[in-house]
């Protein structure tokens, strides 16, 4: 599996809502969909921060290693 | 949105690309009957046929060559020797080859139009180019041999044709490089895109 975003976990913890998410985090709802997804190469770190700053978090929180082979 | 200077040269370009690209498919149409009115010079018969059309003579047959270039194809087919039917294919093969690459060039310059050339498509209709210059640069080969075999003296060293093999081919290899470029560069932008 690798990398995996929990991002929809922090959002429900939250209570909030992509478009809420986007708009704090300053990115388009497409681009956070697309994080949600997992269908992201890369994150970078300003929006990391922006994301972990949003919904008063951790990265681990959000970002979750699961070895090759094991499903989530 | 302003143009670029890049598009508005794609834009410029794109419009001479495609009317090459009719152009070259009305010489294509033409082949067989341009080398009816002289088999062993395209110009020559490109010539006598406008001559045969504009300037009707006393015979005043404005459309006999029309019907020349329309019959040459039928004739090419009956009568192989003395209507260059290797010749017309040659020149039928080497158009369409051109076509090709012509209809290639016209997708790459709409992407670069639209401000998006880094695509893998681009990178496909490059290597189609490259397939295409090998084309045209084997069937010159072919051509070349099949010359020095029937003449069998160095007279055709020093034709264009001769020249035509290694600058297709060359141009084929420049396509691969440009095709591997593009690929690359459309791998670079999908992960751009995908950095969030």
């Amino acid at each position: 599996m690798g990398i995996v975003v929990n991002l929809d976990v922090m959002m429900a913890k939250r209570k909030i809502s992509l478009g809420e998410l986007a708009q704090k985090v300053d990115i388009t709802m497409a681009n956070l969909s697309i994080l949600k997804n997992n269908k992201a190469r890369a994150v970078r770190f300003s929006t990391l921060e922006a994301i972990c700053k949003a919904l008063d978090c951790q990265p681990g929180d959000i970002l979750e290693y699961v070895p090759d082979g094991e499903e989530k | 949105m302003e143009q670029t200077n890049v598009q508005k040269l794609a834009k410029v370009l794109n419009v001479l690309v495609t009317i090459t690209f009719a152009a070259n498919i009305l010489a294509l149409i033409l082949i067989p009957g341009l080398l009816a009115h002289d088999p062993y010079n395209l110009i020559d018969g490109a010539r006598d046929f406008l001559d045969s059309v504009v300037y009707a003579g006393e015979d005043d047959i404005v459309f006999a060559g029309v019907f020349a270039v329309v019959f040459g194809w039928i004739f090419v087919w009956m009568d192989p020797v003395t209507f260059q039917l290797g010749g017309s294919l040659f020149l039928l093969f080497c158009g369409l080859c051109s076509a090709c690459m012509l209809r290639q060039a016209h997708w790459i310059l709409n992407t670069i139009q639209e401000g998006n050339p880094f695509q893998m498509r681009n990178a496909k209709s490059m290597n189609r180019a490259a397939l295409c210059c090998w084309g045209i640069s084997g069937a010159a080969l072919i051509r070349f041999l099949w010359e020095m075999f029937t003449l069998k003296n160095m007279a055709p060293l020093f034709t264009y044709n001769a020249l035509a093999i290694p600058v297709f081919f060359m141009g084929g290899l420049l396509f691969l490089v440009m095709s591997a470029l593009f690929r690359q560069a459309a791998e670079l932008q999908e992960d751009q895109d995908l950095t969030i």
